[in-house]
């Protein structure tokens, strides 16, 4: 299943989930570098196109970087718990070479502003698909 | 000292021969491509993607390979000597990290222009199949899976051929398109084309078979057809391919693949009338196992 999940920094924020099971050092210019696609919406907010089953294993450099950097200001206004990022570094430690269903991971903060591409076309923020 | 004759040099059959590769006077095997007889006759290729090799000229890799194991490790996957796909390297590919699924992460542009069809994306990347033919297939999820050129214009006339397999022919899709304006083929049941108008009403797939679309986009007189059958024609309006070329979805993604994909061939002009078209399309229809 896709949702939208809001994310002002979704390119990067891509790029680090990405970084989970291909840390940046490893890879070159003709690999992979994101794991999901983003949006701009009508309104000129960004969104994470996530697939909801998509998983990866997370390899054994993996590190959380530049996720900590994003969440923090989430942590600091009080919408995530404090010690989140403690948290899913633990998750990212004890899940090495196995894999991980990227949006079990997601923060519930986060999961609870996801849509679905019909909630999205009903906010007005994606355009109805028209035909011919 | 060894000296070839410009006779030892130059094929004896030239580029007319069916089957994909001929044998040398030294025993070895001469590559000839499916399309080498087609561009001899003056076919004028854009952009080409298949998992067969499709020219003699063309030497480069036929995909990129992306294994769901760990350390996601990707490979350029050639063809073997006949010109197959090398599934071999595409099994090794995938087994190297210890996964179970490969995604196409660039498919090679076969034409000499360098129109690579990729998607950096790993979520929209289609997974590869060796597909019932057993030839290989990008198989598209029906949500966003898509595979992107960069930018390039062709103004009409152009045509596109397109191998493909699905399961729901009655699902509303785009299967290709122009990425920087609304142009592209589409099937609802009968197959059409849009390229400011719209020409439906087309042939009518069948379901789970591997079949040849072809899409002429030529104002006016555009036209639709099922496995060279007749054609549909009619006015699909005079837009041309801008913004580059997208496999599996329209420009705004709004109508995803729903279905596997083995080749799809770019031309400028509309190659039917060459005197190899018939050839082509016969060796076309025996390899994939067209019905």
């Amino acid at each position: 299943m896709i949702v939208f999940v809001p994310a002002a920094s979704a390119e990067t924020l891509s790029e680090a989930l990405w970084s989970l099971t291909r840390p940046a050092h490893l890879r070159s210019e003709a690999d992979t570098q994101r794991l999901f696609a983003t949006i701009e919406a009508l309104n000129g907010t960004r969104w994470l196109e996530v697939d909801t089953l998509e998983s990866v294993v997370i390899h054994a450099e993996a590190e959380l970087g530049s996720i900590a950097d994003i969440l923090q200001p989430f942590i600091h206004a009080g919408h995530l718990p404090a010690d989140t990022n403690t948290q899913l570094a633990a998750l990212i430690e004890s899940k090495r070479g196995q894999r991980l269903v990227v949006y079990d991971a997601f923060p519930e903060f986060f999961k609870a502003q996801a849509k679905t591409r019909d909630e999205m076309i009903t906010a007005g923020w994606l355009a109805a698909p028209v035909t011919p | 000292m060894l000296v070839s004759t410009p006779s030892q040099l130059v094929n004896p059959l030239g580029n007319r021969r069916r089957h994909g590769f001929g044998t040398g006077a030294g025993g070895a095997a001469a590559f000839i491509g499916p399309l080498d007889a087609l561009i001899a006759d003056g076919a004028s290729l854009v952009a080409a993607y298949s998992t067969r090799r499709l020219r003699s000229a063309y030497t480069g890799n036929a995909l990129r390979i992306r294994g769901d194991g760990t350390g996601s490790p990707e490979a350029d996957i050639g063809f073997t000597a006949t010109g197959d796909l090398d599934t071999t390297a595409v099994a090794a590919a995938i087994a190297s990290g210890g996964g179970s699924n490969g995604y196409f992460r660039t498919w090679y542009d076969q034409s000499g222009n360098g129109r690579n069809a990729g998607n950096s994306t790993a979520s929209q990347q289609p997974l590869y199949a060796a597909g019932s033919h057993s030839k290989g297939t990008a198989t598209f999820d029906n949500s966003n899976d898509q595979l992107d050129t960069a930018s390039f214009s062709q103004a009409q006339t152009v045509t596109v051929l397109f191998v493909q397999r699905t399961a729901d022919r009655t699902d509303f899709v785009y299967p290709f398109g122009g990425i920087g304006a609304f142009m592209g083929g589409f099937w609802s049941t009968t197959v059409g084309l849009y390229a400011g108008a719209s020409l439906g009403g087309g042939p009518i797939m069948t379901n789970n078979a591997w079949q040849q679309l072809r899409f002429t986009f030529a104002g006016a007189s555009s036209k639709v057809s099922l496995n060279n059958g007749s054609a549909t024609t009619g006015d699909g309006g005079t837009t041309g391919i801008s913004g580059g070329f997208r496999i599996g979805n329209r420009y705004d993604g709004a109508w995803p693949m729903n279905g596997s994909i083995s080749e799809v061939l770019v031309f400028a002009g509309d190659p039917t009338g060459l005197a190899s078209w018939s050839a082509f399309y016969t060796a076309t229809q025996t390899y994939f196992s067209l019905t």
